[in-house]
């Protein structure tokens, strides 16, 4: 059983993760990509993926429908030209200041508590392990579509 | 220590632990194309990463090696023809598949082990972070090279017919 507690805390502090998290972001070389974008925009992203996150943990989403959220994230970050290995950082990153959040509340006190966070952490590492992957899948099939096009994301760094 | 007797799982059984992930890996829907090469190959593949997981794992290591050393592979995977996305589950398949391995021997009991293997969880998770992320680069940088060279070869083409 899922800890209810962890996913309350992050629904409750998703504006405090979502604005560490963009300070990550846009200040780390490896997702320089975003900077091109508004900061508010950055904001909203960051912010839809955690306070979504409760459903998505808890089981109230079928699996079919986190595939078809990220493959339109990835073909949304295609066509705004950010480089795939940014979106992808950018992902690992909202599950790494998350696991941070929680480590920081630090309330795995019992072994019961440990296991809850524990299967937490596995749920969380599952989960993102699915929005990459299907990020990738719905980057990559917009990006053979436009091969030929030299007007969007690769070709536009290549022809830059 | 927990540590210890993880890389020493990662010792023993990294031949196991390989034959499960070729079997998933070669019947999976999303890795279609690693199902173009024999099962020695995809063996070979992914007992590389499982039987040099303690020298990754080791907090000494820079992060600079393990950049080199999966960007080079993205590379590769690029040359190979194999979509990013496979690369991707390819490497989230063996660190899944250690996780699963560990969990079926028991190996967290104690409130002790089961605070360790919070912490070891996430060095395992953390390591394929930056393999995957280092993949993706190396695979873009590969794809960049090759549509520039088309595309120069195109034009070269082009302007020897005029």
């Amino acid at each position: 059983m899922i800890s209810e507690k962890l996913v309350d805390m992050i629904k409750d502090n998703a504006d405090t993760l979502t604005n560490r998290l963009c300070k990550d972001l846009l200040s780390r070389e490896e997702t320089k990509g975003y900077r091109k974008l508004n900061k508010d925009s950055v904001y909203d992203r960051v912010y839809d993926v955690y306070s979504r996150l409760d459903s998505w943990l808890v089981g109230d989403r079928v699996r079919g429908e986190i595939k078809d959220h990220y493959l339109k994230l990835g073909i949304q970050r295609f066509h705004e030209g950010i480089p795939l290995s940014d979106v992808v950082m950018a992902l690992e990153l909202i599950k790494r200041h998350l696991w941070l959040y929680v480590q920081e509340a630090n309330f795995f006190d019992s072994s019961f508590q440990l296991m809850q966070a524990l299967e937490f952490n596995n749920r969380v590492v599952w989960f993102f392990d699915r929005a990459i992957y299907f990020t990738c899948v719905g980057y990559e099939v917009e990006e053979k579509k436009y091969q030929g096009k030299p007007k969007e994301s690769i070709f536009s760094r290549v022809f830059k | 220590m927990l540590y210890l007797k993880i890389m020493e799982v990662l010792k023993t059984d990294a031949e196991q632990l390989s034959r499960r992930v070729v079997k998933d890996l070669l019947t999976r829907g999303e890795t279609e194309y690693h199902k173009k090469y024999s099962e020695e190959i995809m063996y070979e593949r992914v007992y590389d990463v499982y039987s040099n997981l303690s020298y990754w794992l080791d907090r000494a290591r820079p992060k600079e090696e393990i950049h080199k050393r999966f960007s080079e592979m993205g590379k590769k995977r690029f040359q190979d023809g194999i979509p990013l996305h496979e690369v991707v589950m390819f490497l989230m398949l063996i660190k899944r598949h250690l996780w699963l391995y560990l969990l079926e021997k028991h190996f967290f009991e104690s409130s002790y082990e089961l605070m360790k293997s919070l912490e070891m969880n996430n060095r395992i998770v953390l390591f394929f972070d930056r393999a995957i992320i280092a993949a993706t680069v190396g695979y873009e940088e590969e794809l960049v090279k090759y549509v520039k060279s088309s595309s120069e070869s195109l034009l070269s083409k082009f302007f020897k017919k005029k």
